[in-house]
């Protein structure tokens, strides 16, 4: 069973996102804040981390640098698609359509 | 005419008049001395003549007086029986020379004895000697020597013809008798052209005539003319009449040259002064200067010429120093008010304008403090700042530098004021941004989650009322999402809170992005969707041109029921211009100004269809606009489709 990491300040977005997956039989650890997120990247080694971009604490950009070396895949939950690693990462535009969420994800999975 | 003409003139007239009027003065006098001179010689000449004619008349009549009285003419009374009256005639004859005949008659005329043989024993009455011309006669009464009783008379009967021998003819003169009576002429002169002898002179245009009479008796009938030709007795005065005319010409060509010399010198000082007036006028080089030798008055007129054209050149000069200064003093109050206006921060303001003012007054001391002090003070206050700037010096200021401190004052104030309202504007405008920005993440996570749902409930929904009321959900969401981003774009733009970031992209690639997001909406409504094939690099700020392309043809889809939507784009100069056209609903001319307002949908029989936040336009107007163009609007009217362009400037 494959292991995905959401990073996501809305527990709402989180909650929808938990429900879509797990229908697809995926494991899904929540991290409310960029903090979190770090710590369980290091502590679940998850196979896809799906990071929305704006969070208080730490931006998801900021958290795609620290891990960038672990060469776990990132999908960006962004409203902006213009930024400085467009062609290195994986986006999905708010709103989140699912049927384009779920596609994106299998696709990785592969 | 120019002085120095005039000068020649009057120098010319001047000398020629003296000296013309003393040459003609000398030349008549030496005309007339010599003229006088030559009737003189010629008086004298003829005087001489006439002297010499008198004395042989008068010894002639002396002579005969003589011989009648001699006591042998007794025998007249005897007829001169014995020849003795005509031998004495003989003797005389022999003796005087006679230039004429000496004829004794008795009283009744009969001719007793002569010296010519043939006419002793004629009448003398009857021969007709008295009235000829060819003698002049001489007769002398004979009285007896022993009664004095008349008895006959001696004719001496001179042959005219011998007046001859005094006369003479030279290239000068000529001389001639003439016998006024009778008209009878004897001597060299051809012809008389007048006739009223007596003692005069005549003259023609050849000829001098002098006329003497005589006043003894045998002659009183006679006058002696003497004619002299001018041409030669006048020769000598011709040749000084040339000799004259050469040296007046001489003179005048002396004084001539003499007359110009003398006023070119004069002028031509003058003439330097003019033209060195004329130079500086025309060239307004009032270094130049007059340069004159001489000692005269000409020499005080170019030394003041000089003098007062160097006063006009120290005066320009300082007049273009003084110019100077004042410009520089100009520029650095200037540049001193351009700097102190210039300040941004409000704890700047006191200190750099203190450092610009001590620049600017050089011997004024400039410094700050808390309270008022030294010889004028001016105070500056702000919300933070209570401080005044003290000027001060040795002496006193006058009135109008005050008011200029406190003009500075016054500008370091307004400074102040400005800077305040900049920083309270500025906190204003971030706290809009800072509020928009939170405002549009925190709307539309909401909206993320309402939309997001409504899809995942969808997926295992059977009941196909339930799924529709479900996608209905989902539709009003994006929706709602979609006018929530239009209000948020335009509280941006109205906080001017958007930023330009230009960068280098394809058009290509911006236009496939395009495509992917309308070519779906596009779809649903069978329109055809035509891009433009052609790929150039553009520099400009992508999200925004995406932005407005987005818009247009969103509004394009929107309102065309079919036919199709085309896009086109050209580059012209510095600009880029695009193109939205589509075969939509068109809109009405009047409603064309409308079209950029605000919250503005046009009234339309179709409008409740068309739900919007009305702002789509606005925005791409305003993007094109911070872009550096414009958006314009073309159609045809009602149903005939319409056509949106705008243009982006890359620089």
């Amino acid at each position: 069973m494959k292991k995905i990491l959401i990073v996501d300040d809305d527990p709402q977005n989180r909650y929808l996102l938990k429900l879509v997956l797990q229908k697809e039989n995926i494991e899904v650890i929540e991290a409310e804040t960029g903090e979190d997120g770090l710590k369980k990247i290091d502590d679940e080694h998850p196979d896809i981390i799906i990071l929305d971009v704006m969070m208080p604490d730490i931006s998801g950009f900021q958290i795609y640098e620290k891990i960038k070396d672990k060469n776990i895949p990132v999908i960006f939950l962004t409203a902006v698609v213009d930024n400085d690693f467009k062609n290195e990462v994986e986006y999905i535009v708010k709103p989140v359509d699912i049927n384009v969420l779920i596609e994106t994800i299998k696709r990785h999975l592969k | 005419m120019s002085i120095r003409w005039k000068l020649f003139i009057a120098l010319f007239l001047l000398t020629l008049l003296p000296y013309g009027l003393v040459s003609v003065y000398i030349f008549k006098y030496v005309e007339n001395y010599i003229r006088e001179n030559i009737e003189n010689q010629q008086i004298q000449n003829i005087n001489l003549t006439k002297k010499n004619i008198s004395n042989y008349f008068t010894s002639l009549l002396k002579n005969i007086t003589f011989w009648s009285k001699a006591q042998i003419l007794d025998d007249i009374l005897t007829n001169d029986v014995d020849k003795r009256i005509q031998i004495f005639l003989d003797q005389i004859e022999i003796n005087y020379h006679l230039k004429g005949l000496l004829i004794v008659s008795n009283n009744s005329g009969y001719i007793v004895a002569s010296t010519n043989r043939k006419l002793v024993g004629k009448n003398i009455f009857s021969l007709g000697f008295l009235e000829s011309n060819k003698y002049i006669q001489i007769k002398l009464p004979i009285f007896a020597s022993f009664n004095k009783k008349k008895i006959g008379y001696i004719y001496h009967l001179f042959y005219t013809k011998n007046l001859k021998d005094f006369l003479f003819k030279n290239n000068l003169s000529s001389l001639s008798m003439v016998n006024i009576k009778t008209g009878y002429k004897v001597g060299f002169i051809k012809e008389i052209p007048f006739s009223a002898f007596n003692d005069s002179t005549f003259e023609n245009d050849k000829y001098i005539y002098y006329a003497k009479t005589f006043s003894i008796t045998p002659l009183k009938n006679w006058v002696l003319i003497s004619q002299i030709n001018k041409d030669i007795v006048f020769l000598p005065l011709k040749e000084i009449e040339i000799y004259f005319t050469g040296v007046f010409l001489i003179g005048f060509l002396v004084i001539s040259v003499f007359a110009f010399y003398i006023s070119e010198r004069l002028v031509k000082p003058i003439k330097d002064i003019a033209d060195t007036m004329e130079y500086v006028v025309k060239t307004e080089d009032f270094s130049k200067r007059v340069f004159y030798k001489g000692r005269d008055e000409i020499h005080v007129l170019s030394k003041s010429f000089n003098y007062m054209l160097s006063q006009i050149e120290k005066a320009l000069k300082t007049i273009e120093e003084e110019h100077k200064k004042r410009l520089e003093i100009l520029k650095n109050l200037l540049e001193m008010f351009s700097r102190i206006t210039s300040i941004e921060k409000e704890e700047d303001v006191l200190n750099v304008s203190v450092e610009e003012l001590k620049r600017f007054f050089k011997d004024i001391e400039v410094k700050i403090s808390t309270k008022k002090e030294g010889k004028c003070s001016v105070h500056v206050k702000s919300e933070k700042i209570n401080r005044y700037i003290i000027f001060n010096r040795d002496k006193e200021f006058t009135e109008e530098e005050k008011n200029f401190f406190i003009s500075i004052g016054k500008l370091i104030n307004l400074i102040l004021e400005k800077i305040e309202l900049l920083n309270k504007s500025q906190q204003a405008s971030k706290a809009k941004s800072a509020f928009i920005s939170n405002m549009s993440h925190e709307l539309r996570t909401p909206l993320n989650s309402i939309i997001g749902f409504s899809q995942y409930l969808q997926l295992d929904e059977k009941d196909t009322d339930r799924k529709k009321a479900l996608k209905s959900i989902e539709t009003s969401g994006k929706y709602l999402l979609e006018m929530i981003n239009d209000i948020l774009d335009f509280a941006k733009i109205e906080a001017g809170a958007v930023k330009v970031n230009k960068t280098i992209f394809s058009i290509k690639e911006l236009f496939n992005e395009v495509e992917s997001i309308i070519r779906p909406l596009a779809n649903e409504k069978n329109l055809n969707l035509i891009f433009p094939d052609e790929d150039f690099k553009i520099y400009t700020d992508k999200k925004l041109l995406k932005q407005i392309l987005l818009n247009l043809l969103s509004n394009a889809v929107k309102f065309t029921e079919e036919g199709y939507i085309k896009v086109s784009v050209r580059k012209e100069d510095n600009k880029v211009i695009f193109s939205v056209k589509d075969t939509g609903i068109g809109i009405k001319k009047e409603d064309l100004k409308k079209l950029f307002t605000s919250f503005t949908q046009l009234e339309n029989p179709l409008q409740k269809r068309y739900k919007g936040t009305g702002l789509g336009l606005t925005i791409a107007k305003e993007y094109a606009s911070l872009l550096g163009g414009d958006i314009y609007v073309k159609s045809e009217g009602e149903g005939k489709g319409s056509e949106f362009s705008f243009y982006i400037k890359e620089n």
